[in-house]
């Protein structure tokens, strides 16, 4: 597999068009991860888009912290499209909930300003940083994730459910969205790293089995990036 | 008349293109629109009359007149933006039918590869709604089988 990138002794490139994905350990603490999609805009600067937490759709430089790697699955011909697209999110700044079920959530345009929107299904359904990015390139029609492979409920996934909700509940974000979520069946945990596992991988879509120990290696190579290594 | 317009009344058979000339540069303000209908049939008329209150009963063909501006070889990555944001408000708007003419009256020949894939990866998600979009995605595929270039790799999620 493709060994990720480490900046900044390799920096994504800053000319030309390029699409990859961007990781790195936000909590030391918990090892929380997020995962940003990372592009050329067509002024040649390199910027990160991520879904940082509810309702922050988050566009901003490059942040050489991340760890990068180009996308597996993506010919030189489609990086205008996926570019043309991140360009259209980012523009649009949709308002995204973070929550742990997206089963039904699509994009849409708000007719009067010509925006893209986010349309939850029902209360308490959103996405993550990791299904964030799932959710974009399927919009292109770029399936990922095979996401009927993931396997439900392993160890350490509600653990880390209780954790956001905690962090949801200290960031006040509204109650009624917490409680929704809480309520909430959760979907598959498709993790950070497995994400980008995926991502880096060609022939898209990628099962769990072909993510699962390329992720492991992932998080390796992301934790070792920690200061207390 | 825009280099679109003049497409246009090529696609209606009132006029001889003269494909082997060049496009004229199209101005960056045009502005037509594709008038709305729910039938099958590409409309007779393309309303050429200053755009008027933003409506959701016409899809701005801004977008394919830059498309064919820019010609086959060439491609803006605002262009493609607004493809996605042309289309995707139309098929918000649950306008599959006047997706589906738009598909297929375009001149696939005359447009760059990016656009060709841009507007079928935009309108992919409601593939079983617009009418005929599978002929619309082979006919694509012909035109870039001819560029020589492998419509398969290109449109995969597609066919």
């Amino acid at each position: 597999m493709p060994h990720l990138e480490i900046a900044p002794q390799h920096s994504p490139p800053a000319t030309g068009e390029f699409v990859g994905v961007g990781i790195r350990t936000t909590d030391v603490g918990s090892g929380q991860k997020h995962v940003v999609l990372v592009y050329n805009r067509p002024d040649e600067s390199t910027w990160q888009l991520g879904l940082d937490w509810h309702y922050r759709l988050h566009d901003e430089q490059w942040d050489p912290r991340n760890l990068w790697q180009t996308a597996g699955d993506l010919d030189p011909t489609d990086l205008p499209t996926v570019t043309a697209y991140l360009e259209y999110v980012r523009r649009s700044k949709p308002r995204i909930p973070y929550a742990f079920r997206a089963l039904g959530c699509r994009f849409s345009v708000n007719a009067t300003s010509g925006l893209l929107e986010f349309d939850a299904k029902e209360v308490g359904a959103g996405l993550t940083c990791a299904t964030f990015i799932v959710f974009v390139f399927r919009a292109l029609q770029f399936p990922l994730i095979n996401a009927e492979s993931w396997p439900a409920e392993r160890e350490g996934d509600a653990e880390w459910r209780e954790k956001i909700i905690d962090w949801m509940r200290k960031s006040k974000v509204p109650q009624a969205h917490i409680d929704a979520v809480v309520l909430q069946t959760p979907e598959a945990r498709a993790r950070p790293e497995e994400v980008v596992a995926a991502f880096i991988q060609p022939q898209w879509p990628k099962s769990f089995a072909e993510c699962n120990d390329v992720a492991l290696e992932i998080a390796t190579e992301v934790d070792a990036q920690l200061p207390m290594h | 008349m825009s280099a679109a317009q003049d497409w246009m009344s090529v696609r209606l058979g009132r006029q001889d293109p003269g494909f082997g000339g060049s496009w004229r540069p199209l101005l960056s303000n045009s502005n037509f629109t594709y008038p709305s209908h729910r039938g099958g049939s590409i409309p007779e008329t393309v309303d050429a009359s200053p755009p008027g209150p933003a409506s959701v009963t016409s899809l701005s063909m801004q977008w394919l007149a830059n498309a064919i501006a820019a010609g086959p070889e060439t491609y803006k990555i605002e262009h493609l933006t607004e493809i996605v944001a042309a289309l995707d408000d139309q098929l918000h708007a649950g306008h599959f039918d006047l997706i589906g003419d738009v598909l297929r009256a375009m001149p696939v020949d005359l447009l760059s590869v990016h656009t060709l894939v841009m507007v079928l990866r935009t309108t992919g998600t409601a593939r079983h709604l617009i009418p005929r979009w599978q002929s619309s995605v082979a006919a694509v595929a012909t035109s870039l089988d001819k560029r020589n270039l492998d419509s398969r790799r290109l449109l995969r999620g597609l066919i």
